[in-house]
């Protein structure tokens, strides 16, 4: 092994190690304790993991973007190992908001999916995810992929403000923002600590995913660039 | 199909796709870990 070759461990970071744990605590108060909405009764309780898993999307998109303009601004190498990682959890979590609205808005809408202006620029951005995937893994040459892939990465973070303005420029199913919107939010204080606490801890399990992913990608760059040297002293071939 | 099923479906679906996303980033790991650790003896027998 060489000076700057990686030793990673299997088992993941202790803080990494609590974030599922303390996912699980936030949403067992807000299926348990938190108490049941008076218009729509205990149904509500799905937005507490729609909602952040939304969020979560959200701001994996911006991450996303953060490094793609770095990749293309100062050519940071980094995008190669985080990239793929950082998409993988955005689609993740878009998937999941779609399908968490999706059981919410059966008992509430009377319908599983509809061609509302939301749903459609969510769904958009779980194919703008999915595409980027397919765009990582049809590259053949590194530099070309980062570029690419950091291109869609924009594109993806521009996708953002379109699906949360949706629901104001167009007046579709999707009821208006509750949280961030002037006089306030419509939710309780209980509610709203709930649905705040449950987001910071899928915010946290997101960092850990990612995190432990990319350093996945690390090691299996650093074994390729070893195979290679080792295929090329076997050959005696000048590295 | 009354409001605990749906809970149940939204919330049991995505902590069963969260700790799956878990195993297999983990499995992938020990997998790399396994290769390098080969490399390594492969390395030192040569040498």
């Amino acid at each position: 092994m060489k000076d700057g070759d990686i030793n990673f461990k299997i088992a993941p970071h202790p803080w990494m190690i609590c974030s599922l744990p303390l996912l699980l605590i936030s949403w067992a108060y807000g299926l348990f304790i938190v108490p049941t909405d008076i218009h729509q009764g205990e149904v509500y309780r799905i937005l507490f993991l729609h909602v952040s898993c939304a969020i979560n999307a959200f701001a994996i998109s911006a991450v996303l973007f953060v490094c793609s303009v770095q990749c293309l601004w100062k050519n940071n190498t980094h995008f190669s190992y985080w990239g793929l990682p950082i998409a993988e959890t955005g689609l993740f979590w878009t998937i999941f908001t779609l399908i968490t609205g999706s059981i919410w808005g059966k008992p509430t809408w009377g319908v599983w999916w509809t061609w509302d202006a939301r749903l459609t620029t969510t769904f958009i951005l779980a194919l703008m995810y999915a595409g980027f995937m397919v765009l990582w893994h049809a590259a053949d040459n590194s530099s070309t992929r980062n570029k690419s892939c950091a291109i869609l990465g924009i594109l993806i973070f521009a996708d953002v403000p379109i699906i949360y303005k949706s629901v104001s420029w167009w007046r579709t199913l999707h009821q208006p923002p509750s949280i961030l919107r002037t006089g306030g939010a419509t939710m309780s204080t209980p509610m709203l600590m709930t649905l705040l606490a449950v987001l910071c801890c899928t915010l946290l399990v997101s960092a850990a995913l990612i995190r432990y992913r990319a350093q996945n990608r690390q090691l299996e760059s650093q074994l390729e660039q070893q195979m290679f040297e080792l295929e090329s002293s076997q050959k005696g071939e000048p590295l | 199909m009354n409001a605990t099923a749906y809970i149940a479906a939204a919330y049991g679906t995505t902590l069963c796709a969260l700790v799956l996303f878990w195993v297999r980033s983990i499995r992938q790991r020990i997998q790399l870990v396994e290769m390098q650790q080969s490399h390594l003896r492969t390395q030192t027998t040569q040498s």
